[in-house]
């Protein structure tokens, strides 16, 4: 474990600010790809090092601080995604609510669009198994456990959103 | 569903026309159905456009201001053996030690500095260890009217609850963040104090 | 023929007085009027004590007395005191048998340490505590609220509102309806023909059984720390279901082909809905399996 990290778990709170200066980059990029919008990847990244500070002190260095991260990074998007699918349950008074997303409208000019821009267009569920597994390198069965979902629903939700990207990457 | 109608309905489901039934079933087929998850597998690919996405996105401003305004001060840890965060984490920690077949409750302040593994959380359960204490105060007086088999008994329960609170805790110190752990950790202390007050109420009333 | 109330109670308090042992058990037999709502205190610490609604003002109990102990009970119009006093309250002293016919719509309290608590052909409501003795209520009350910590609580519908207190005992509900709360810390609770508006059943470690159906507009709602939950419901149930458990696996055969399983990380909750939704079923366990089947 790096010196670093051992004065962050301390107390030093310029340490951590080196740590999250190193992986602020990375972690952002989750959170953005997770999210699907700037602002709400900006909240995501700013909880997940809040969180990252409380829950420091229990790491002891098995991975790498950047593993750790990321993995927090998911729990923290995990969460906030449960709260709001209960508050959003209520409403359908149906399954998931991904079940209920339809594709954005995806703007019809000619040039075809940038990626980042498609992931971020797709539905929630879609792209969260999207990012998880084609962008991150996770496989079906860890991502319906981590998000709480089943194998099933995640080849599905994979194969919905390559679909869709690459209709909206081909325009 | 059946594989046929799975193939037939791929459209339906990427563009989200199917009924919340239709998707349900489409989605349980592939929990079982080999053939179909590699017919998926291979019928979209991963785009190649992905090995040009970049794994760092730099925010577009500055998140270190919002991030140490929120950041909850700390003081230095003992050196040496790492001590799990969930020893040090409450101010006061309750325990439960049997001894003469006597039930004792003991309540132990932490001597060290208490380490935030949530602040919000530390402030719940410290508040359930004060409760749990003042009524284990009253039980201990009321000890000496106690039967010794309603002694037992209570200790039993006790017991009981007492590991799946402990339970709840290890889980919730390996993997901090998670919130639902920590409802079943406060919703352990629920129990606790609630258990707590029967027996007090059990122990006052004779 | 007439016996004099006076006359009997003397019996009990002489041989309160006189060396114990002196009498067996005695013989007791009591009546007095009273409102048909009375409200009735009965402590009987190690024994048995059987209520029966009757259809009559009044109140009569007859029984058994444990010598060393004396009975001890009067009361008029709304409200009656009656029980069995011990000087020796330890276990071994034995315990005293008390029937009591009560009018059906009274409002009791029942009080026990190791005697068994029985209670039918009750319309009114019930309110029994116990440390180890157990319970075992039938009939329509209104309300009950009975709680033990040792023993074994056998509770048989209909009854408007249950509050259920179990420690280690089991739990057993027959024929349950409307409002129910049944918490224990290590007893199995189990349910069946039921068919609640609102249910909680919560425990620690015991295993939850439920079987019946759920009010269109109600909620089913089951908490365990390690205990197992198993619903059988209708088939055709209309309902939301929100299922979680942290370390365990979650099970259910209501979907169109047959039996599906579901391992979630991190205690998420697994939510899907039948028939359009309607009753709200929510089941949460740190490491119990989740059961949700077909009747």
């Amino acid at each position: 474990m790096s010196d670093l990290v051992r004065r962050a778990q301390d107390g030093d709170e310029e340490a951590f600010g080196a740590l999250y200066r190193s992986h602020v980059g990375r972690v952002h990029a989750l959170c953005l790809r997770l999210a699907g919008d700037a602002q709400a990847a900006t909240e995501l990244t700013q909880d997940v090092f809040v969180r990252a500070w409380e829950a420091l002190p229990s790491f002891r260095g098995e991975s790498a601080l950047g593993s750790w991260l990321h993995r927090l990074a998911m729990n923290v998007f995990l969460g906030s995604r449960r709260a709001r699918g209960r508050r959003e349950k209520r409403v359908f008074g149906t399954a998931e609510p991904q079940l209920l997303e339809r594709p954005t409208e995806l703007s019809p000019a000619g040039a075809g669009l940038d990626l980042e821009r498609a992931i971020a267009g797709l539905p929630e569920g879609a792209r969260m198994v999207f990012v998880l597994h084609d962008v991150e390198g996770y496989q079906h069965g860890e991502i319906a456990r981590m998000a709480g979902i089943a194998e099933g629903t995640s080849k599905a939700q994979l194969f919905r959103a390559r679909r869709l990207l690459r209709e909206a990457l081909n325009r | 569903m059946t594989c046929a109608e799975l193939r037939a309905r791929l459209d339906a489901y990427v563009n989200g026309t199917l009924s919340s039934a239709e998707t349900a079933a489409f989605e349980a087929h592939l929990d079982t159905c080999a053939a179909c998850g590699d017919f998926l597998a291979n019928a979209a690919e991963r785009p190649q456009e992905l090995n040009a996405l970049p794994r760092s996105v730099e925010p577009d401003a500055d998140l270190w201001p919002a991030i140490t305004g929120r950041l909850a001060p700390r003081r230095a840890l003992r050196r040496g053996i790492p001590v799990p965060a969930w020893a040090l984490a409450a101010a006061a920690v309750l325990l439960i030690a049997l001894s003469s077949g006597a039930t004792v409750l003991l309540l132990r302040s932490g001597t060290h500095a208490p380490v935030t593994l949530s602040s919000r959380l530390e402030g719940v359960e410290a508040e359930y260890a004060a409760a749990s204490d003042d009524l284990g105060r009253t039980l201990e007086k009321a000890r000496a009217r106690l039967a010794p088999e309603t002694l037992a008994t209570i200790e039993r329960n006790l017991a009981t609850i007492d590991s799946a609170l402990a339970e709840s805790r290890r889980a919730l110190a390996k993997d901090p963040a998670n919130g639902v752990l920590e409802q079943l950790v406060v919703a352990a202390w629920r129990q606790k104090l609630e258990f707590l007050r029967r027996a007090a109420a059990l122990s006052t009333e004779t | 023929m007439r016996r004099h109330a006076v006359l009997l109670v003397l019996i009990p308090s002489l041989a309160g007085s006189l060396a114990p042992g002196l009498f067996a058990q005695q013989k007791l037999e009591r009546r007095f009027a009273v409102d048909s709502n009375v409200s009735i205190r009965i402590t009987n610490m190690a024994g048995t004590t059987r209520i029966i609604g009757w259809d009559r003002d009044s109140i009569a109990i007859t029984g058994s007395i444990a010598p060393g102990a004396s009975f001890f009970g009067g009361g008029k119009g709304g409200f009656a005191k009656l029980g069995v006093e011990r000087s020796d309250e330890t276990l071994a002293a034995p315990g005293s048998t008390l029937e009591v016919r009560v009018p059906r719509g009274a409002r009791l309290a029942v009080k026990s340490g190791t005697a068994s608590i029985e209670a039918t052909g009750l319309t009114g409501e019930l309110q029994c505590v116990s440390v180890s003795g157990t319970i075992q209520v039938d009939g329509g009350l209104r309300l009950l609220v009975a709680e033990s910590m040792d023993g074994n609580l056998d509770v048989g519908g209909p009854i408007g509102v249950s509050r259920i207190t179990g420690g280690r005992g089991t739990v057993t509900l027959r024929d349950i309806r409307g409002d129910i709360l049944a918490t224990t810390v290590a007893g199995p609770i189990t349910a069946t023909r039921g068919m609640v508006s609102r249910a909680h059943l919560e425990t620690i470690s015991g295993a939850i059984s439920y079987e019946g159906d759920v009010d269109r507009r109600g909620t089913l709602e089951t908490v365990t720390h390690a205990g197992d939950v198993t619903l059988r419901l209708p088939a055709t149930i209309a309902a939301e279901f929100e299922l979680q458990t942290f370390e365990g696996k979650i099970e259910t055969d209501l979907f169109p082909k047959g039996r599906v399983q579901h391992r979630p990380a991190d205690g998420s909750p697994w939510t899907f809905a039948t028939a359009g939704g309607g009753a709200q079923v929510s089941v949460r366990s740190f490491k119990g399996t989740i059961r949700v089947l077909k009747q």
